[in-house]
């Protein structure tokens, strides 16, 4: 029938005009302080008390801490404050922070009427420190309230709205104060379903130059790009499947760490030889060289 | 949590990724689900099977909008659903209601008896709901993409429910003369 074909269609019309529609945000925290500011407000005027007292109110006084983790936009690098909700130990902090980890000052941030984290020029109880321990773009330390919290680098803003087309791997190991690889102190392969693969650990200089040398001008690619070429060849659902079956057995997780502790995440397909970078969502295409270099491992 | 960490999750095989998507998007499937097959079991059984869809398809696919990724899986899996329902004789659901309306949309056949494409449809569609303003737009897409009730959208938009009937029923004349115009047949 010609309506449900238009329905069907509409169903495929763009995310973007979707999610607008509709526009999922998680529920705003209550801002308590608004309500006992208010109440403040009406008793000041009752009780015809100076209206200096309001500025004692202090809005920020109220944060209490960052039940879920959330990101926020910095220098035009968006970072993920690493909340209650997840480890900083995954992504190389120690598991506690504290104020002891905070170098220098970089900006103050602010909540807007949506609730996302901005960048403010006034002061205010949500600073943003560099990491002491790796002063680089990668990590940095939030002081919100009077909690304290890591946050990470996740991505890199671009005028094209694909940001993992920016992000080769020479940027990423720029963005982690990664050099030369005497800057990486070990390389750990997990594999995830470990049938015919072994997992792998090595703190040892050749092959950790070696991976440098062989990843180090990785040009990324981004998700769509990868989706079209891995199920380029498909023409069924069944070679889709395939393809995703096959991915899934392939897929080992990559951590290098670098001198300072951090650990930057990434995803290794040896056998389709693909490489993926968690931070940023970019995609990469591996070298003969980088699967020999994975190959020779084995033996 | 956010959506690239969940779907994270789902591309390192970790099971808590379906836990963590329903805590986020649960609700948000649920109403879609919902809105088309008007029964909670129905609804919660199609979230279900959004989830296992997710699964099955992450990796190798990585949305970049995990909302509207799964949105569109259970618009689909209830909308299936529904037919076998048509054929049982179960509806009373926002899609009969909504597909009537639709029936005003369909363009007057042409001469040239040439069905289009889906893809030049889906085309077509978004521009026509790009050039909408953002108030119409939004309301168009809760009706015919969220079947969401006149009620529910009137009720969200704090606006008399015969306000959006009529709109929606200006904007479907628009959405007609705007697919002749195109050359839409459907």
């Amino acid at each position: 029938m010609k309506n449900e074909k238009l329905l069907q269609a509409i169903g495929k019309i763009d995310d973007e005009l979707v999610y607008g529609a509709i526009e999922y945000k998680r529920a705003k925290k209550k801002n308590t302080w608004v309500k006992w500011a208010a109440m403040a407000a009406c008793l000041c005027l009752v009780v015809a008390m100076v209206p200096a007292v309001l500025h004692t109110i202090n809005p920020q006084n109220e944060l209490k801490g960052l039940e879920i983790s959330e990101n926020f936009m910095y220098e035009g690098v968006e970072y993920y404050i690493i909340g209650d909700d997840d480890s900083p130990e995954h992504y190389g902090f120690p598991a506690e922070i504290t104020g002891e980890l905070a170098g220098k000052q970089n900006a103050y941030l602010f909540r807007d009427e949506n609730n996302d984290l901005l960048v403010t020029d006034e002061k205010s109880d949500i600073i943003v420190f560099e990491y002491a321990l790796a002063p680089c773009t990668a990590a940095k330390i939030i002081r919100y309230g009077d909690s304290w919290y890591s946050a990470v680098f996740v991505g890199v803003a671009s005028s094209d709205t694909d940001t993992s087309k920016q992000l080769n791997l020479a940027t990423l190991y720029q963005i982690y104060n990664v050099n030369s690889y005497e800057d990486i102190q070990s390389i750990r392969i997990t594999p995830y379903e470990s049938e015919g693969l072994d997992s792998f650990y090595t703190t040892e200089g050749r092959w950790i130059e070696n991976f440098y040398l062989y990843t180090k001008d990785l040009i990324s690619h981004s998700a769509d790009e990868f989706n079209l070429l891995v199920y380029e060849d498909c023409e069924t659902e069944e070679d889709r499947e395939a393809v995703d079956s096959f991915f899934k057995s392939d897929f080992c997780k990559l951590n290098i760490e670098t001198n300072s502790g951090l650990i930057m995440r990434l995803q290794l397909y040896p056998t389709t030889g693909w490489m993926r970078s968690i931070n940023g969502h970019a995609y990469y295409m591996l070298t003969d060289d980088m699967l020999s270099w994975y190959n020779s491992h084995l033996e | 949590m956010k959506d690239h960490e969940i779907i994270d999750l789902y591309w390192e095989r970790n099971e808590t990724a379906i836990a963590r998507t329903s805590e986020k998007y649960g609700s948000y499937c649920h109403t879609i689900s919902y809105n088309i097959l008007n029964n909670d079991e129905d609804a919660e059984e199609c979230v279900n099977d959004t989830w296992m869809g997710a699964w099955k398809s992450m990796p190798p696919q990585r949305p970049n909008n995990l909302a509207t990724y799964l949105g569109k899986i259970t618009r689909n899996l209830s909308l299936n659903r529904l037919k076998q329902y048509v054929a049982e004789k179960r509806g009373g659901s926002q899609t009969d209601l909504a597909l009537s309306e639709l029936e005003d949309c369909i363009p007057s056949s042409t001469t040239v008896e040439q069905i289009t494409e889906e893809k030049e449809l889906v085309a077509s569609l978004n521009r026509f709901l790009y050039s909408q303003p953002e108030q119409k737009r939004n309301i168009f897409i809760r009706r015919y993409w969220y079947l969401y009730s006149i009620r529910d959208i009137a009720g969200a938009y704090e606006m008399s429910e015969s306000k959006v009937a009529s709109m929606l029923f200006r904007m479907r004349s628009e959405l007609k003369a705007h697919l002749e115009k195109e050359g839409i047949s459907l």
